[in-house]
């Protein structure tokens, strides 16, 4: 996987929860335990019905690509010597649309619709990113 | 003292010089402006009794107290921050329009002034893309604004199976009026292939797809019908509205009842505008529409009501928003092509068409000039103000 100097997440009580998941390369998001909905970001309750109540739910790793943009240039930001840089919308298999990046792609991986399989990027000691691969590879 | 019954107009305007500003700091820019306006409408400083402004992003959180300060404004019955990226200084007509006819306020300034051609601050044009969107969930994947509004293009030709030449169109024909504009940065007129040709940013978006780091501010007063030095060049405020939506681009993705990505709640602040003015799409004269990237134009174009979704490109490629067609557009050239100075780069879609409904501006007046729609819009299409302003009616 290629490298990206990134900018980190901020680990916070809402969210400590997903990080672990992630850093375990078995990623959680909280499901509602009254509408069964899950949510992206994490956060202190259900974004559609309003509910406090969730339960953290491994998630498949499998989606669809929603949208996506190959940034070429990005002067001024720390990872502008390591482009391009394929950004991605992911929705979920579970529903929620997540931002990503996608890696390991051919030319016609990259395509609303195409399927796509979560995989881990270990930043650091305490960061472990969901990145993406085409599901095929 | 009442102010019942009172109509706000826009009293008067003011621009700072654009595009590269260095002898000036932002401060001395709102400055500048403020004076021009607060001139315009024949007042003096004494006489402004509210300030609204949208501080930079790196600035003091009472960054509009030190506005009042510098300008000698002491007592105010408001003093408020809109924080709300590009549309901010139409949101803040909406509050002053409100401060004026409630009877709070008789003479508002709203002003805004940036630096990110020439900043003194090192890393502030940076810090500003880092403001617009969410540092834990988006930032660490290498999002910049520019892919922001690529992953919006890129799903918008997906959904309508348009091309890169229909988001061309908007610089194309924006760079038309900007080549009539003397105070425009770039003049020189371009074709569909020049845009096509220039370098990718994040795709699908180009380098003239994308608006112009400037320096500059602009000012406007708001204040009611009558009480300005000339009233046959006060401004009318027929119809203003807001909409904002969510905020993460997977939020905004995974939609809303009618609204998603694409498919921008603009209609809503729109229908709120139109209603108040008692005005269809057919009957506006033209429209400066926020043009942070050519997509932005876009889909307002189409949630706005101007043309079907899906044609949008069609739409300016025909003509229609040109000098002389059904519905000029950016006739100063936009942020685009003119300049676009951050979050108060909105202002000058205001303050241009305040000079068309004058009938004061030069060798790009639009012949029809009765009304003017001017929207404005931040956080990748998902914030908008949309206004309608008339000529004068004194």
């Amino acid at each position: 996987m290629k490298h990206i100097t990134r900018p980190l997440p901020t680990i916070t009580p809402d969210n400590e929860e997903f990080w672990r998941s992630t850093k375990a390369h078995a990623a959680k998001l909280q499901r509602c335990n009254v509408c069964a909905h899950f949510w992206y970001y994490p956060g202190p309750v259900c974004h559609h019905c309003g509910a406090q109540d969730w339960t953290w739910t491994p998630l498949s790793g499998v989606g669809t690509i929603y949208s996506y943009s190959v940034l070429e240039r990005a002067k001024g930001n720390p990872y502008e010597n390591d482009v391009p840089i394929a950004i991605v919308l992911v929705r979920l298999e579970e529903g929620p649309v997540i931002m990503s990046n996608l890696f390991d792609y051919g030319s016609t991986d990259l395509a609303i619709g195409a399927a796509v399989q979560m995989t881990y990027e270990d930043v650091n000691d305490e960061v472990t990113l969901a990145v993406f691969v085409p599901a095929h590879r | 003292m009442t102010h019942a019954a009172a109509r706000a107009i826009i009293s008067g305007i003011g621009e700072s010089r654009l595009g590269k500003v260095p002898e000036l700091t932002a401060l001395g820019i709102i400055v500048d402006a403020a004076l021009k306006a607060i001139d315009d409408a024949g007042l003096t400083v004494q006489d402004i009794d509210g300030l609204i402004l949208h501080p930079a992003f790196h600035v003091s959180p009472r960054y509009h107290i030190i506005v009042a300060e510098t300008l000698g404004i002491y007592v105010k019955t408001m003093a408020d921050t809109t924080m709300m990226g590009g549309a901010s200084y139409g949101v803040a007509i909406e509050r002053a329009k409100q401060a004026v006819e409630s009877g709070l306020c008789k003479n508002v300034l709203i002003v805004g002034g940036e630096k990110l051609a020439t900043g003194h601050l090192s890393g502030s044009a940076m810090m500003a893309s880092v403001g617009a969107h969410n540092l834990d969930y988006e930032y660490p994947f290498a999002a910049t604004i520019p892919a922001y509004y690529g992953l919006l293009a890129q799903r918008y030709l997906h959904d309508y199976d348009a091309d890169e030449s229909d988001l061309a169109q908007v610089a194309v024909a924006t760079r038309k009026h900007a080549a009539l504009n003397p105070n425009a940065t770039m003049r020189e007129l371009i074709t569909v292939d020049d845009v096509l040709n220039s370098p990718i940013i994040s795709s699908p978006l180009h380098r003239l797809d994308c608006s112009l780091v400037s320096d500059g501010g602009a000012a406007y007063v708001i204040s009611a019908a009558g009480t300005s030095k000339d009233p046959s060049r006060e401004i009318e405020i027929l119809g203003i509205g807001q909409a904002q939506s969510y905020y993460h681009m997977g939020q905004l993705a995974e939609g809303h009842g009618d609204h998603d990505l694409v498919r921008t709640v603009v209609d809503v602040a729109g229908q709120r505008a139109f209603a108040q003015a008692g005005l269809t799409p057919a009957e506006i004269n033209m429209a400066n529409i926020y043009d942070s990237f050519t997509i932005t134009v876009i889909v307002q174009l189409e949630d706005l009501g101007f043309c079907e979704r899906g044609t949008a490109g069609k739409f300016i490629a025909e003509g229609n928003v040109d000098l002389g067609g059904r519905l000029p557009m950016n006739t100063h050239g936009g942020l685009l092509s003119n300049a676009h100075p951050g979050a108060c780069g909105g202002m000058l879609g205001f303050t241009e068409a305040v000079r068309q409904l004058r009938g004061e501006a030069g060798a790009r007046q639009v012949t029809t000039h009765e009304n003017a729609l001017v929207s404005s819009a931040s956080a990748v299409a998902s914030n908008f103000s949309v206004s309608i302003l008339g000529a004068s009616i004194q």
